[in-house]
């Protein structure tokens, strides 16, 4: 068996041979991670579909950290734990030589998670779930531009549905439609894409910290891209109303930026009341009488 | 360090001396196996230096530019060159497009451009081709004497693609074709910037695709030197060059180092299976 030992103690057993075996670690996670690390940066400062990226991979680290100092006691952890490891640099491998950055970039939260195995078994696997789940929402995948487009097709399908409901004229195309002479365009940003990341990010956060049952935990976390949906079309028509009422400008203005904000501030109350609703009730010991 | 030692044995010089390396490739998020190794006469993602692309190329001459087109919105990319060339025994004008972008994880393939401006593409993507270029020059200086030929002669690999408008009752009624390739920026085989290189022209509903090509492969093989030189393709990883210079002996050094620090993990896990408490 190979015998885990808690976090502080580790430190306080810490050698120099440990110290020059994890700088050497280091220096080779920076030769190998560099470009993937580089290419990740890169799409969450430019990908509209991952502008999310740097809060989500905050928010995962901050639960790792205060997940981690929570834990208390050590656990034997069999040999077969360390498998993940080889696993995950097989992705890293196979990534490198088939040039893909996506395999190479994911390797991280895999490697993440094999190191966790290795070091304290299913337990501590089970503990940075959550926070591993919330790292991958931030880390691009090959199908993210298609998922994108179809939820663009999806809001701009809605919102011409609404429209015509209400007996509004209008004609529409695949990412867009026209009312009189003003033309609506359904882009990357308006896709519901982001907010959906982003709320469903909140909702783990929540579910991480506030004590819930599984199952209830998994309708907090699944209603989360619903209501970021359903909310972006409204505020998609919302943005079209001020433009037939006040103009393109307006629509294109203040509202357009306010009215995200506003919008992802709704969603998280919405998720912020599911989960406080949800919320396990204290049972306590009634008094003597 | 057995991952780090792997990755160094499968990766080529040029991963690991140089800054980056630019391939021509038909596929845009993983290496193709027709990537071709090059290296490009100018920057492009500078739109000053995009601007030296001539305006006439072999019996091509450009007839209008734009500042503006619809896929840079899309590609969210501000960076383009879009000029229109006649040919004098072709009617129809071939547009030829330019466009870099470092927002590399959300470049829309070509074929997901096109259905985002609303045309319908066939399932597979488009089909491979070869372009011929005749005007290509080597990159490397010529090594024994300056009578070596300078000149490429070979083929790139693009992708045709045929893109539709289908109107309400079933009917194609506009189809354009296209032959494009993909300039990629790539540091440690990971792309940092993409450069969309496309000839299109429009051709009547019932015209099969393969009409067109004659035509864009003429014209992309007269772009492409203007554009870029080839560099020598037979580039071996480190394992591969260490066996081939130094053959079996080669192999002792090469398993050691991927052997050892595996042997030492086993033997450490097998020790504390053995020992639980060492």
């Amino acid at each position: 068996m190979l015998v885990d030992s808690h976090p502080k103690t580790f430190l306080r057993t810490l050698r120099v041979q440990h110290i020059v075996l994890a700088a050497a670690a280091a220096a080779a996670l920076l030769l190998l991670y560099r470009a993937p690390s580089l290419w990740l940066w890169n799409a969450w400062r430019t990908d509209p579909y991952y502008e999310h990226g740097v809060l989500v991979a905050a928010l995962a680290l901050g639960l790792t950290i205060w997940r981690l100092r929570k834990s208390t006691g050590s656990t034997a952890v069999p040999a077969w734990c360390a498998l993940g490891i080889p696993f995950a640099a097989g992705v890293y491998l196979y990534g490198l030589r088939t040039g893909s950055a996506h395999l190479m970039v994911w390797s991280i939260p895999l490697l993440a998670a094999a190191v966790a195995l290795a070091t304290g078994g299913v337990p501590r696997l089970r503990l940075l779930t959550a926070p591993l789940l919330l790292l991958a929402l931030a880390i691009p995948t090959p199908w993210t531009l298609e998922l994108g487009l179809a939820l663009q097709r999806l809001a701009t399908g809605a919102s011409v549905a609404a429209l015509g409901a209400v007996g509004v004229p209008l004609e529409s195309s695949v990412y867009g439609f026209s009312v009189g002479d003003l033309a609506f365009e359904v882009t990357a940003a308006c896709s519901g894409f982001q907010s959906a990341i982003s709320l469903l990010a909140v909702a783990a956060v929540v579910v991480a910290v506030v004590p819930t049952p599984p199952r209830r935990a998994a309708l907090v976390l699944g209603a989360a891209v619903p209501v970021a949906l359903a909310l972006n079309v409204a505020r998609i028509l919302a943005v079209v109303g001020v433009g037939l009422g006040w103009g393109t400008a307006a629509a294109e203005g203040f509202f357009h930026g306010g009215s995200s904000a506003i919008l992802f501030l709704a969603e998280t109350l919405v998720v912020l009341a599911l989960a406080g609703l949800l919320k396990r009730p204290n049972r306590g010991v009634a008094a003597p009488a | 360090m057995t991952l780090v030692i792997v990755s160094v044995l499968l990766s080529t010089p040029s991963m690991l001396f140089a800054k980056s390396v630019a391939m021509v490739d038909t596929e845009l998020r993983e290496s193709g196996p027709d990537a071709v190794r090059v290296l490009t006469r100018f920057d492009l993602g500078s739109q000053e230096q995009l601007d030296r692309i001539p305006t006439r190329m072999g019996s091509w001459t450009m007839t209008q530019e734009r500042d503006w087109d619809r896929v840079a919105d899309i590609l969210n990319t501000n960076v383009l060159l879009s000029r229109d060339y006649r040919h004098p025994a072709l009617f129809q004008t071939v547009n030829l497009l330019v466009i870099e972008s470092t927002n590399v994880s959300s470049f829309h393939p070509a074929p997901v451009c096109y259905q985002a401006q609303g045309w319908t593409v066939p399932a597979g993507g488009g089909s491979k081709v070869a372009v011929p270029v005749t005007n290509g020059t080597w990159a490397q200086q010529p090594w024994l004497s300056d009578a070596e030929p300078r000149a490429f002669a070979g083929n790139v690999s693009a992708k045709l693609l045929e893109a539709t408008k289908i109107g309400p009752d079933g009917a194609v009624t506009e189809k354009r074709v296209a032959l494009y390739v993909y300039l990629k920026e790539e540091d440690w085989r990971v792309t940092r910037s993409v450069t969309w290189l496309r000839v299109e022209i429009a051709l009547p509903p019932s015209s099969p695709p393969e009409e067109a090509l004659p035509i864009l492969a003429d014209l992309l093989g007269e772009a492409v030197p203007h554009l870029f030189q080839f560099e020598e393709q037979d580039e071996l990883t480190i394992a591969q060059f260490a066996l081939a210079r130094y053959g079996a002996a080669a192999s002792v050094p090469i398993i050691a180092a991927v052997g050892a620090p595996v042997a030492y993990i086993a033997r450490t896990i097998w020790s504390a299976r053995k020992d639980p408490l060492s």
